[in-house]
């Protein structure tokens, strides 16, 4: 066990350090000169010079590299080319991605597993051809597309959600709440995030109280309508209740369009898998027990069809990240995904290069969560290559 | 003096065609199954078409150009009509309008299509080729060299290939279809295609097939291109579809975020169409402009996706045995009951003062599953009277009745016996037996018949007695089991098929030198969870006369496990 752990940490201490040396390579080779020639036209020779040195960028290739491996290391995510913290900019960005990855991803897992459980357990037919088309209809979609169609019906004919195109930055809200109030957009974000986990705690530990104590399974619907609940006494209780449907209100459209080509993905490994586990003897013996149908579905093959889905889904993340990505530009939402299409118009690589390590870094510690979670749960791993994952669909 | 070659080039090439000619019937075969497959699924085919369409639309464009549109008006780049006011709606002029430019929308559509199709397949192709060199490379040689690939594998899942796609487009901003789809390659076939296929290669090293090839003495260079490469490919065909899809949506996206660039684009279409009419809502935008693109990248995408699904079906072996048991489905349809029903004894009716109530006694219908054998047993000589044996010189060794012993010692019940030749059926008892059972009792009778003839074989050669040859066919199937409920009536029915292919088998098998023993893909698949116990030779796909489709026959050459000792005495 303790090995198993040791040999993990090492592998994931082993590609962050290879992650972070290759992004210092790659902006060696995109940004053409370096920052001084590129972008301080007005200064003489000698002023470039000191510049330079002060930069750090006469220095010889490896003591560059050692010195971004210090700064990152200590967590000093270094500056944009406009004078700007990259921390700082982050900071006023990230709150509202993580706030639509999170919900999106979730929302999106759920109903790929809901609709990929359901179609293999009705095997083909008409419908699992049309809900298997429409899934894949929404993968491939051309994202923009999908936000157009979606803020025409949702936000201009519906009048459901606030239309977010073509406003690039929050720094004021409008509206009467937001004028006798210290919270900003990012504050309230991270409290939704909080609130949400803190509610999903409650509803599982309810969950597992009530099988532990009553011998009794909570119906799906009523633990979604708990976590709801909770939700929303947690932000009435600390007085963030208009502020936060608000936030999420804005955010609506992007966590729709995000859930509707994400969810596809999901919903074809998880048909995959379910099929291949309702061909098992262990299905067909609950079956021929008398079980009923719902409960032999619901326990002994989706649960077992689950693992895999889930092992795909996180290894998927740079993929899934791209989508929100690709969504806020087209909606104009102020998230990471903006900022890092900004850059790119501006040629502001070292922010761009901040962002996609990023990315990287939560999927290597997604993946580690995932193996140790695994491991957890199924001892086999621990003594077998845990590499030997099932990587086919 | 060299010692000259008895052969003449003429005959090399000769035997060098043949060898071709052998080879590309196998691929034919091979890809003709996979058509089989691939036509069964309906979403699959739409892709095709989808793909097909797009083609057409790509080889019209400079057709329609030269021909029917003069240039000055429908160039996608600088066509302008001054016919009509611009931005036009749709016309019979203009069947999808014009933009704001005065350049027509459908000539743009289709001019988009060619570049879109050379970035796809750059994509796809340095994917598959960068995959599965470096999937071979690291399940061929394994150790350092594979955990140091895999390493860096890891390494490059953590970018995401369109985002570094998008980044690359901005920075380079003349950058051609070809390079854009060679680095998507590079990304996607270090990072997903070798992860996926290196698992996949690391099934195929653990095959039988390839300790074999290493026991006769094959090379690496053997062994990856002639085992390893070939059992790759469907696989790596499956990523070359799923790289087309990302890769086009990424090159899309580099151009609708106005990093454009010098060839024309579905995405250059909607950024133009939002740059130049400065409508800032949706409202005011252009539909005629922006759907067609938009929906054409989706269509493109979503096109490719499906026929990747198509040849995933064929692609992965387990879906590959699924599909054959489908197919075999066919055979076991309602229809067959319906004699077994016209037959059935008439109900009997009572008659009451109150009411007429029948009696219906409706049988009971199950489906059992049993497995026949076929053998045959022939003494091999010159002489005039080689086949009977029963009428043969050595009328005194009564090889069939040896074989009916063995045969009922594995409880097996003798259906039809000929002079040479008897039928088998395992598994019909008047207890149910698993199929699995059937096919293994079936399989260890044969494989004994075989082992007690190769020892009488033996004792022959020394009395310089002619050899004794075993052929023996193996095939199962369902039958059904009709009873009614008063246990009066009581009837099954096998299918011809099984007890046809088992006959078949057996003939097949009896051309194979020195006899042999082949058995069904159902059977095959009835011994799945005990198949270790025997050694499964050659296979190959065979057509029976009677079947749509062709089903694949696997040779057992012998057991490592024996269920029955019979004494030989």
């Amino acid at each position: 066990m303790v090995g198993f752990f040791t040999r993990k940490a090492l592998w994931g201490a082993l590609i962050i350090f290879l992650f972070v040396s290759m992004m210092f390579f790659l902006i060696k080779v995109i940004v053409p000169h370096d920052f001084v020639t590129q972008f301080t036209l007005l200064l003489g020779p000698a002023e470039r010079e000191a510049l330079r040195e002060e930069l750090g960028l006469n220095l010889p290739l490896w003591e560059q590299y050692l010195l971004w491996m210090k700064q990152f290391f200590t967590g000093r995510l270094g500056q944009s080319f406009y004078g700007y913290e990259v921390f700082e900019m982050l900071k006023a960005t990230l709150p509202l991605t993580v706030l639509v990855f999170f919900i999106g991803a979730g929302l999106a897992f759920m109903i790929g597993i809901w609709l990929g459980k359901f179609t293999a357990w009705r095997g083909p037919g008409l419908l699992t051809s049309t809900t298997t088309l429409t899934s894949i209809a929404f993968y491939t979609a051309f994202p923009p597309l999908l936000v157009w169609l979606l803020t025409l019906v949702f936000a201009k004919r519906l009048n459901l959600f606030r239309s977010v195109i073509g406003t690039r930055t929050w720094s004021h809200l409008d509206g009467e709440i937001w004028e006798e109030t210290t919270l900003t957009a990012q504050s309230v974000s991270w409290y939704i995030v909080l609130s949400f986990l803190v509610a999903l705690l409650i509803v599982v530990l309810v969950g597992y109280l009530a099988r532990r104590f009553f011998r009794r399974r909570i119906p799906f619907l009523l633990s979604a309508l708990l976590f709801l609940l909770i939700a929303f006494a947690i932000w009435h209780a600390f007085g963030f209740r208009p502020h936060a449907l608000d936030i999420l209100n804005r955010a609506a459209l992007p966590i729709l369009a995000f859930t509707l080509l994400a969810f596809g993905e999901t919903m074809l490994i998880m048909r995959t898998t379910m099929t291949d586990t309702l061909k098992e003897e262990y299905v067909k013996f609950a079956r021929a027990k008398g079980i009923p149908d719902t409960e032999v579905r619901d326990r002994h093959a989706a649960r077992n069809a689950i693992m895999p889905v889930v092992s795909r889904v996180v290894i998927a993340i740079p993929f899934l990240l791209t989508g929100v990505v690709i969504i806020e530009d087209a909606l104009g939402f102020p998230g990471v995904g903006t900022l890092l299409w900004d850059s790119l118009y501006q040629q502001d690589m070292p922010v761009v290069m901040v962002i996609l390590l990023l990315v990287g870094l939560l999927a290597i510690f997604a993946r580690i969560l995932l193996d140790i979670f695994y491991a957890y749960i199924d001892p086999r791993i621990r003594f077998a290559d845990s590499d030997a994952r099932e990587f086919t669909e | 003096m060299t010692v000259q070659s008895q052969q003449s080039p003429k005959d090399l090439i000769a035997a060098y065609l043949h060898r071709l000619g052998i080879r590309l019937s196998l691929t034919w075969h091979r890809i003709k199954g996979g058509w089989g497959i691939f036509r069964e699924s309906p979403l699959a085919m739409l892709g095709l078409i989808l793909i097909i369409i797009f083609g057409i639309m790509a080889i019209a464009h400079p057709i329609l150009i030269k021909t029917v549109w003069p240039s000055g008006i429908y160039d996608p780049e600088t066509g302008f009509d001054g016919m009509v006011m611009h931005p036009a709606p749709p016309s019979s002029r203009h069947i999808l309008g014009t933009d704001i430019l005065g350049r027509d929308v459908l000539s743009m559509l289709l001019a988009a299509t060619t570049p879109t199709f050379i970035l796809g397949i750059t994509a796809a192709l340095t994917t598959a080729i960068i995959g599965i060199l470096l999937a071979m490379i690291a399940a061929f040689y394994g150790g350092i060299v594979d955990s140091s690939i895999s390493r860096v594998s890891d390494l490059f899942l953590l970018l995401p290939a369109p985002i570094m796609m998008v980044i690359i487009g901005a920075r380079f901003r003349e950058i051609g279809p070809a390079p854009l789809g060679l680095f998507y390659g590079l990304i996607a076939g270090i990072g997903i295609a070798t992860v996926v296929l290196r698992s996949h290669g690391l099934k195929i090293m653990k095959m039988p097939y390839i300790e074999a090839a290493r026991v006769s003495g094959g090379g690496a260079t053997h062994i990856i291109f002639k085992h390893l490469t070939p059992h790759m490919l469907p696989l790596a065909a499956l990523l070359m579809m799923t790289a087309v899809t990302g890769a086009v949506i990424a090159d899309g996206f580099i151009a609708f975020l106005g990093f454009s660039r010098e060839y024309m684009n579905w995405g250059t279409i909607i950024y133009n169409s939002f740059t130049y009419s400065s409508a800032l809502s949706l409202e005011e935008a252009q539909w005629n402009v922006l759907i067609p693109p938009a929906l054409a990248l989706s269509l493109f995408a979503l096109a490719f996706y499906l026929v990747s699904r198509g040849v995933h079906q064929f692609a992965d072996p387990r879906s590959t045995t699924e599909h054959v048991r489908k197919s075999k489905r066919k055979f076991f349809k309602v229809p067959e009951l319906l004699p077994v029903i016209k037959s059935a004894p008439e109900p009997a009716v009572a008659t009451t003062t109150e009411a007429t109530i029948p009696l219906v006694d409706i049988p009971i219908y199950t489906r059992k599953s049993n497995t026949f054998l076929q053998c045959r047993i022939r003494i091999v000589a010159s002489s005039l009277q080689k086949n009977r044996l029963l009428q043969s010189k050595d009328a005194s060794y009564d090889a069939l009745l040896d074989a009916m012993r063995i045969v009922s010692a594995h409880g097996g019940t003798l259906s039809h016996a000929d002079t040479d030749s008897f039928l088998a059926y395992f598994g019909q008892n008047q207890e149910y037996l698993p199929s699995r059972v059937a096919a293994l009792l079936a399989t260890h009778a044969g494989t004994a018949l075989r082992e007690h003839f190769e020892y009488v074989n033996l004792r022959r050669a020394n009395q310089n007695l002619p050899e004794v040859h075993v052929g023996i066919g193996i095939a199962s199937g369902m039958f059904i089991h009709a009873i009614n409920q008063a246990k009066e009536y009581k009837t099954s029915i096998a299918f011809e098929e099984t007890v046809k292919t088992a006959e078949k088998l057996q003939e097949y098998s009896f051309v194979l030198p020195k006899g042999g023993m082949l058995i069904s893909d159902t059977t095959f698949e009835n011994l799945e969870s005990v198949r270790g116990q025997f050694c499964i030779g050659r296979s190959g796909p065979a057509r029976f006369p009677w079947s749509a489709s062709e089903s694949m026959i696997y040779e057992v050459t012998g057991r490592n496990v024996a269920i029955v000792k019979h004494g030989s005495k």
